[in-house]
């Protein structure tokens, strides 16, 4: 196309272009004069920026015709002039980019949330409300899309915030004009997202299903299964109406159709409060084959190698300087704090370097306004300038479906622009450049014009009649600065600039007089006029005129060459996992390794070996005996006057769950899986290795008669969760029985006798489920499906179980099922009726000595375990509890000391017992050749009270040892002092000012993925009350010095019932 | 001569008949002089021997006569002798800063009798509402725990602490001292953000001002009335103030439960300021105030080793190894359980791991006994072995910090305590079940032998 006919065509087509209006469906027929409309439009000077890894084209025209870009040239090509018939828009010394793209616009959707859950064909949880699509949002205010304007912004995915299955959102192009408003993507992704904090009307905050973070995964992942279900019924419907039964309305599960369909499917965006819940998300949507992207916190650095070959919508969000003010607050800054502090600003670079696509949003940010500066920052921590671009316009717009229309500045694309004073990201000594204007699909949005007033730099003051002097207005900072003599320079702070005038309080010396003189002026034709009124009445006028002068501009902090390069370089730092104290730079390996002249206690029947060596490779045992060689390379341990055991196992713990231990909004919670919410790098995991652990049985709470799935878990301590399951362990669930499931008055059951008929009911509905075919007409049902797992023998049930009519009732009935129960824990009367634990075959898993804190414990003894065992019952003893769980050894002493157990036989409580119990006895819980090198060595008798482990290894891989213990807490110490020097180290005033900020929010915690309780969530009063107890006992408990999130033994989650706290 | 173990087998024969329906009688005031020799003896004294390998221990009127190598030269006339060869004897375990009396069923409210309502109350003392026949007394001796300092919760002065024996007929043949100090229970000083918080910061602070304001104007106004009042007798009396009178005027301590440094430093700053004589009772954070301890405080009662660090950058042994750095420092301090009073009877096994971290064991088993009695305000009779002081002992099979070992003698005053308990009735009673089944349990429940047994 020649330049001639182009300059042609618009003159043709400018002619009707440029005056006659465009006509749009939506605005309303004009009732005066009609308003300007544009024609064809001529962007000219600007250095255009064509997309992120093109080469800039300086002073070029970019022609726009009928919302779309017609042409990017150089300017020179056209002759330096716009076509005939184009508006003009003089961009000389501006910069002009692509309209970049925010993916993740999140808009309240509580009404519409609301509407869905209690319309037609809802859903019967009110946090499944899929149906809830763009037309049922509140049109973005004019204001809120001027703001995204400011930060560069001109297409939007806008998203509904409320509910689990949230709904669908679409792309919009930003019109602040509703009468424009265009949906490029009328339905684009469907939004997950876990949302414990928030309550749902009529469903108050915490006593919900979901409250936990594994029941909203439960939740999901049924939905996902309904929603696949559904479509076959519906499928079926339509071709065999004559035989097929009528699908149930369901307008949430038809919603979903779109996203888990084979063909085609739809983007799912899945929110997520922390990168831990992200990686979970990108579980499930793994599992159901789901196109997904993932929205983040800023936080998935930590753990950026899981998010590999995945699209991750990231906030450049940091927390704030870590307030190091007092002693009190700089004590409970933890390196996971600090460290998160200071890496977060790298969090883009890693992702990238990992693998990831990134794209960034300005979601979840504190204040959205700190958007650009905050792409610097991350830009500064070394990410490229070009992928940042690329994260907010190509790569979006392929996300989004809507690469041939947006992403970048090239002839054809929808003429999404924004023109910025600069650069839209600044660079190391600049902040970002003011945005311009935008322009949306070619309708211009006027957003920071061009300063009017004319002077901004050196300039000389003349008074009338009176002297002449060098000056200099800085707009920047507001202060004119004019020299008096050649010592002296009056300087006048906050000139205030409006527009084309200005005002100020000029000391008399500027203008060669005496006193203060009120100042003012205006703008006139390049120069200023001015006028002041002494304080003695009269006035003068003086003018002010760009010029030459010697003044130099308020000091610019130069950027510190050494800082920047610290910063860039960040990046590349490796990172411990876990992330936070006691993490390791890497995973320990497993060894080959010789221990000898110890005394070995083998948990076997061999019982205990006087100098004897273990030899271990591989991760297996191979070897115990005395006498043994050294394989070459073998590392050697001397163990002359100490004692190895089996690596302890604690058939009952709640260490490393996150997000709540009970689903207890449910009386049955069987669909809820632990193993969805291990987190590894709770240093409760690593306190325990210290004590010599190396298994748990990580069970759901109490609260219920039914709980969740467990996860039978090594302490693999520095791997990440798909490290931590033991294979093949047999799959258990939780089940619970007196105190606890009977607490919540007003739910069935009520009493004991409730608990009875409530858990056969459940069963008996599992068997009816069972024996149904499988295949699409019945409904997979997650619930039901693990309580058949039960009566089919392929999951067993730990039941938490006090007194001794209701462990009597659970055997029965499970004899009347025909399943037989795994263990009972705690089990504090099971010495009453050990002869039929036994007779049934079930395990005995109990506290050593715990009693009084109940009612039903007040008949505990601690002879209890030693009777069980006697009686014939495979007897553990276990902690529930993250601080017994250090010292598993001194709950198998008291076997010794209460029942007169041989010590051997007592430590079995705590190993081959418990292995037994959890059905992992071929691997674990003896030192045996061929079982797994799970072994801790001990400075004395473990069963004595002045025992200590000096080693823990699991699976041939040491994983504590104690002087390499006090080394690297050593480190970590001085880490953390090191960063806390320089999170004091910030300018006075930077900190006192992020203090002020701070009072003012009221609450912000710095790890940003911390989630706040919410306000919207309005619990009722009879809740808030609850709530407020609870508040009260905690405060207590911090007061003393315990920290609530801590189980005891006898917790079992019900006292405590979280609701998704974090570390 | 009488040994020790058939002296137990012996009570076991009888145990069908009277100890079937033992209710943990009270003892008699001791009638003749008893000797335990051969035993490994811990004395707990902060002066001579720590631990004798072959010694005695003789005492009678429930006071210690001598305590030694060997066996004394003479012995009165009708001395009781046991031969204890194989087994140790060591003072009675004294439970500090405990709750035992006060409630019996955690969960059940009408057993708690912990906490006053209110922020003030230091006129409610804890010996007015001991149970005497509470089922956690025995089960505590039965393990060797036979004294305690009993102390109210809760509020902001939470009233006064008594020192218990775990023996008596009624309240006041149970209390040692009635009124040993005011208990301070020590407001948090910082604002707490978690995700169980629903007050802001804001108000969190305007609450925490009013708490340390509400402690220094009690301070103030009960010296006032105490001036005042020595002055016009005719005031009219005021208990709250009355009660303040002996850690105001008489220098009696101040026990501050403190969980945070940040407590602890504003605790110690508000007893300087007032002349206090303050005992810090805690974990969290008594690491970091040693130096400003050591001045001040009278000593420090550690509520428990037991206990997770407080913060996920300690080392996992903080609390287990914080004795050891109280002792380094030089600051007196006793171990405590810091935990639920139904659990007392474990408080030698965090002396003992505070041994297996950084004590010697002669050092943790002072902890639990001397020291905590010299902290209770009973140090002058009780917590060593020492002729005069108060004959309150164990005889154990083993190490007595040591979980393994049994407590087979216990006598407070001189006076032979019944270890029986709630626990062994039921213990007994389902061996019964078993021996009926045909299943011999083997399983000997601690017994005690009847003085008169010879």
């Amino acid at each position: 196309m020649t330049l001639g006919r182009v300059a042609g065509l618009a003159l043709v087509v400018g002619a009707l272009g440029a005056f006659v209006p465009l006509a749009d469906a939506q605005v309303a027929p004009p009732a005066a004069m009609r308003p300007a409309e544009s024609g064809p439009q001529a962007i000219l000077g600007a250095t255009v920026i064509p997309a992120p890894d093109a080469q800039p084209i300086p002073n070029a025209i970019v022609l726009i015709r009928d919302g779309r870009i017609e042409r990017v040239a150089s300017a020179a090509d056209l002759g330096q002039r716009a076509p005939a018939g184009y508006r003009v828009w003089n961009a000389e010394g501006l910069t002009l980019y692509p309209g970049l793209i925010e993916t993740a616009y999140v808009v309240d959707s509580n009404a519409a949330a609301q509407r869905a859950a209690s319309g037609a064909g809802a859903h019967w949880n009110r946090r499944v409300i899929p149906q809830v699509g763009p037309e049922d949002l509140e049109p973005l205010k004019p204001d809120a899309i001027s703001a995204l304007h400011k930060l560069g912004f001109t297409t939007a995915q806008v998203l509904p915030e409320d509910g689990l299955f949230r709904g669908r959102g679409s792309v919009l192009l930003l019109d602040t004009d509703p009468g424009y408003a265009k949906a490029l993507v009328p339905e684009s992704a469907l939004f997950v997202g876990f949302d414990l904090q928030r309550g749902v009307e009529g469903e108050p905050l915490g006593t919900a299903y979901p409250s936990s973070l594994m029941g909203a995964i439960a939740l999901e992942r049924q939905t996902f299964l309904d929603a696949r279900w559904h479509a076959a019924q519906t499928r079926a419907w339509a071709e065999r109406p004559d035989r097929a039964a009528p699908p149930i309305d369901a307008r949430a599960l038809d919603a979903l159709l779109p996203y888990v369909g084979r063909a085609g499917p739809g983007m799912v965006v899945f929110d997520a409060p922390n990168e831990r819940d992200l990686v979970r998300q990108l579980r499930v949507a793994d599992e159901f084959d789901l196109k997904a992207a993932f929205l983040g916190t800023g936080t998935e650095f930590r753990r950026a190698k899981q998010f590999d070959g995945q699209t991750v919508i990231v906030p450049p969000r940091f927390p704030r300087t870590p307030d190091v003010s007092s002693p009190a607050k700089t004590d409970s800054l933890t390196l996971y704090d600090l460290r998160t502090w200071r890496y977060a600003p790298t969090n883009a670079a890693r992702l990238e370097r990992a693998g990831a696509d990134v794209v960034l949003t300005s979601a979840k940010l504190e204040d959205r306004g700190d958007f650009r500066k905050h792409v610097r920052t991350a830009i500064q921590h070394g990410w490229s300038p070009s992928a940042a671009l690329a994260a907010l316009t190509t790569r979006p717009a392929r996300l989004l479906g809507c690469d041939a229309t947006l992403g970048t500045i090239a002839p054809g694309k929808i003429a999404n622009l924004v023109l910025v004073n600069g650069t839209l990201f600044g660079d190391d000594r600049s902040e970002p450049g003011a945005v311009r204007a935008v322009w949306v699909a070619g309708r211009r949005h006027e957003v920071e014009p061009a300063p009017l007033f004319p002077i901004d730099g050196p300039c000389v003051l003349t008074v009338a009649g009176g002297p002449s002097r060098e000056a200099r207005l800085d707009l920047a900072d507001s202060t004119l600065q004019v020299k008096i003599d050649a010592e002296r320079v009056v300087t006048v702070r906050r000139v205030a600039i409006d527009r084309d005038r200005f005002t100020a309080t000029f000391d008399g010396a500027i203008l060669g007089r005496d006193g203060s003189w009120r100042a003012s002026g205006v703008g006139v034709g390049g120069a200023v006029e001015g006028t002041a009124i002494g304080d003695d009445g009269t006035t003068l006028t003086f003018r002010i005129e760009r010029g030459n002068s010697s003044l130099p501009a308020a000091p610019v902090e130069a950027p510190n060459a050494e800082l920047l390069a610290a910063k860039r370089t960040l990046a590349d730092d490796p990172l411990p996992f876990p992330f936070g104290d006691h993490g390791l730079a890497e995973a320990p390996k497993p060894e080959t390794v010789l221990v000898r002249n110890a005394t070995i206690w083998t948990s076997s029947d061999r019982g205990i070996l006087e100098g004897a060596d273990l030899l271990v490779a591989g991760g297996k045992i191979e070897a115990v005996g005395t006498g043994l060689a050294a394989p070459e390379g073998a590392r050697v341990i001397d163990a002359a006057g100490r004692h190895v055991t089996p690596g302890l196992i604690d058939c009952h713990s709640h260490t490393g769950i996150d997000g709540g231990v009970n689903e207890g909004t449910h009386a049955n919670s069987a669909e809820c899986r632990i193993g969805d919410v291990v987190n590894p790098e709770d240093v409760g995991w690593y306190r325990e290795l210290a004590g010599g652990l190396t298994v748990a049985n990580q069970l759901h709470g109490s609260s219920n008669p039914i709980g969740g799935q467990n996860s039978v878990v090594k302490l693999r301590w520095g791997e990440d969760e798909r490290a931590f399951p033991i294979k093949g362990a047999i799959p258990g669930i939780k089940f619970a029985l007196g105190e606890n499931v009977v607490r919540t008055r007003g739910r069935y059951p009520d009493t004991r006798m409730g608990v009875e008929t409530f858990i056969r009911d459940a069963f008996e509905a599992a068997r009816r489920y069972d024996s149904l075919k499988t295949d699409d007409t019945r409904r997979p049902d997650l619930e039901l499906e693990t309580l058949a797992e039960i009566l089919r023998g392929e999951r067993i049930i730990h039941c938490h179980s006090y007194r001794q009519d209701e462990i009597l009732m659970l055997i029965r009935l499970a004899d009347s099922l025909g399943f037989r129960i795994g263990t009972f824990q705690h089990v504090l009367e099971g010495f009453k009726v050990a002869d039929e634990i036994a007779k049934h075959g079930a395990g005995a898993s109990s506290f050593s000595d715990w009693w009084a804190y109940k009612m039903e414990v007040m008949d505990a003894i601690p002879w209890n375990g030693a009777i069980l065992d006697k009686i014939g019952v495979v007897t553990s003893f276990n902690s529930d509890s993250g601080e017994l769980a250090r010292r598993m050894n001194m709950e198998a002493a008291k076997a010794v000391r209460y029942g007169g157990l041989e010590p051997h036989e007592a430590l079995a409580f705590v190993t081959i017992n418990p292995a037994k119990q959890l059905r992992i006895d071929a691997r674990v819980g003896s030192l045996e050749p061929g079982k797994d090198a799970d072994f801790v060595i001990w400075s004395a008798n473990p069963l004595s009270v002045y025992a200590r482990v000096d080693e823990t290894w699991v699976d041939g891989a040491r994983r504590f040892e104690r002087t390499e213990d006090a080394e690297r807490t050593a480190r970590d110490l001085v880490e953390r002092e090191r960063l806390l020097v320089d999170a004091a180290a910030i300018a006075d005033e930077a900190r006192q000012k992020a203090r002020r900020e701070r009072e003012k929010s009221d609450g912000t915690t710095i790890d940003g993925s911390d989630a706040k309780p919410d306000a919207s969530a309005k619990p009722r009063p009879f809740l808030l009350g609850l709530l407020a107890a609870r508040e009260a006992a905690f405060m207590e408990l911090v007061r003393r010095g315990y920290d609530p999130d801590d189980m005891r033994p006898g917790d079992c989650g019900c006292e405590t019932q979280r609701m998704g706290g974090n570390q | 001569m009488t040994n020790v173990r058939s002296l137990l087998l012996s009570a076991l024969a009888l145990a069908s008949s009277a100890f079937g329906q033992s209710a943990q009688i009270p003892a008699p005031p001791q009638e003749r002089p008893i000797l335990l020799e051969h035993a490994t003896i811990h004395t707990a004294a902060a002066d001579g021997p720590r631990v004798i390998a072959n010694g005695h221990v003789l005492f009678d009127k429930g006071v210690i006569v001598s305590v030694g190598e060997g066996v004394p030269a003479t012995l009165p006339e009708n001395v009781l002798r046991h031969d204890a060869t194989g087994l140790h004897v060591a003072p009675g375990f004294i439970s500090t800063m405990s709750t035992i009396g006060l409630v019996e069923t955690l969960q059940v409210v009408a057993t708690d009798d912990r906490s006053e309502t209110g922020q003030l109350h230091p006129e409610v003392v804890a010996a007015t509402a001991i149970n005497p026949d509470t089922d956690l007394f025995p089960v505590a001796r039965a393990a060797g725990v036979l004294l305690s300092l009993t102390a109210p919760t809760g509020g902001l002065v939470s009233g006064r602490a008594s020192a218990l024996r775990l023996d008596g007929w009624n309240p006041e043949t149970i209390a040692v001292v009635r009124d040993v100090g005011v208990v301070v229970n020590w407001p948090l000083v910082e604002p707490v953000q978690a995700w169980w918080t629903t007050k802001g910061v804001d108000e969190q602070r305007k609450s925490i001002r009013a708490n340390l304001a509400m402690l220094d104007d009690f301070i103030n106004d009960a010296r006032g009335y105490i001036v005042q009042k020595a002055r016009f007798p005719e005031l009219p009396t005021d208990q709250r103030f009355e009660a303040m009178r002996g850690v105001i005027v008489e220098g009696d301590p101040v026990y501050v439960t403190c969980g945070s440094r940040g407590q602890i430093e504003s605790a110690i700053a508000w007893a300087s300021r007032h002349s206090l004589k303050p005992i810090i009772v805690g974990s969290r954070g008594v690491e970091e105030s040693i130096p400003l301890l050591k001045p001040i405080a009278l000593g420090v009662i550690v509520s428990g080793t037991h206990r997770l660090p407080g913060n996920d950058y300690e080392s996992y042994d903080a609390a287990y190894r914080l004795p050891a750095k109280l002792r380094d420092a030089k600051i007196p301090f006793a171990i405590a359980t810091g935990g639920e009073p139904a659990h007392d009877r474990n408080l030698p096994h965090h002396a003992g791991t505070a041994a297996a971290f950084g004590l010697t064991p002669d050092e943790a088993l002072a902890a639990i006994t001397r020291q905590a009695a010299e902290l209770s305000g009973i140090g002058d009779r009780y917590g060593s072995l020492a002729a005069g002081k108060s004959a309150t002992l164990i005889v154990t099979t083993g190490d007595p910090l040591e979980i393994t070992s049994d407590v087979l003698l216990g006598y407070i005053d001189g006076r032979t305590i019944d270890l029986s308990s709630r626990q062994t009735r039921l213990l007994r009673k389902y061996a019964e079940k078993y021996r009926q089944l045909g299943i011999d349990l083997a399983i000997a429940p601690p017994a005690v032998p009847s003085p008169d047994v010879k």
